[in-house]
């Protein structure tokens, strides 16, 4: 049903919905991301560094965008684009992974470099979560 | 060849990307490899977080990173004048941190992982030091 859902869209890349939210933050490295939900997932596409200055606009787009979508159970990250992160970024993406897990959800990373595949296995994360090559394998897990 | 550079500047999260990116440059006057790169990267974001989130967590200061290298010996001490660490063993282990909300206490690991060495210094009310090496091994030519 996601699947069809989102291949009705006709659309290369996922599809903005009404929860999208777009942030940029000026000064030191950017992160960019928006958020999109997609049946029982949100699906948040990043952009940039996730380090200590920039994780707190990510961590209040999806902290609200968990709070108001109540039938989310999974978190996909599009990390294709993410060319930083470090233990603050993760300790974001773990609490938020606590609340889908709290859901019965997944966490799921799209297409991670091996520089962020690296800091994630180092975390403990790869032990947590799935690693998928396409947001379409991602849904198709979710 | 002898080469040093030493920056000063206020312990804010804005910070962190800067001082990152400058030592990346500084380090990349050797001939280092991009996994290199990243590995520095990480550990001084982390050893800047450190200072900025535990050093400094009531109260404003400086941070002062002095980065030298010789031969293929890259060299890295990240230095605050804030809290400083009272158990210097507990703060090494693997998930300890004073400050539970999302902090992973991954800090010090990820910089023992990414570096050669790790040094770490520290006096109540009076600062912490961490001293870094990374070993640039030689690369043949060609």
């Amino acid at each position: 049903m996601l699947l069809a859902f989102f291949r009705s869209k006709q659309v290369k890349w996922l599809p903005r919905s009404k929860f999208s939210l777009n942030c940029s933050k000026i000064g030191g490295r950017t992160v960019r991301f928006s958020i999109d939900v997609i049946g029982q997932a949100l699906v948040a596409t990043m952009d940039g560094d996730l380090d200590l200055h920039t994780c707190p606009q990510f961590k209040e787009a999806l902290t609200e965008a968990l709070a108001k979508n109540t039938q989310v159970k999974h978190l996909v990250l599009d990390v294709r684009n993410l060319s930083f992160i470090d233990s603050s970024g993760l300790g974001v993406i773990l609490g938020r992974y606590r609340d889908v897990q709290a859901r019965g959800g997944k966490l799921i990373f799209v297409k991670a470099n091996p520089h962020i595949k690296r800091v994630l296995r180092l975390s403990g994360m790869h032990r947590i979560a799935d690693f998928v090559d396409s947001p379409t394998e991602a849904l198709e897990r979710a | 060849m002898k080469n040093w550079i030493k920056l000063e500047f206020p312990g804010t999260s804005i910070n962190v990307g800067f001082a990152r990116a400058a030592i990346a440059h500084f380090a990349a006057q050797l001939d280092i490899t991009l996994d290199e790169l990243e590995d520095i990267k990480v550990a001084v974001s982390e050893a800047v977080s450190n200072c900025v989130v535990h050093g400094y967590r009531e109260k404003s200061g400086n941070v002062v990173i002095e980065a030298s290298y010789e031969d293929s010996r890259l060299e890295i001490i990240v230095e605050d004048f804030g809290h400083g660490i009272p158990d210097i063993d507990a703060a090494q282990e693997t998930g300890f941190t004073t400050l539970p909300e999302e902090r992973m206490g991954l800090g010090l690991t990820f910089m023992r992982e990414y570096m050669d060495k790790l040094l770490l210094f520290s006096e109540v009310e009076v600062g912490t030091k961490v001293v870094m090496v990374k070993n640039i091994p030689p690369r043949q030519a060609g």
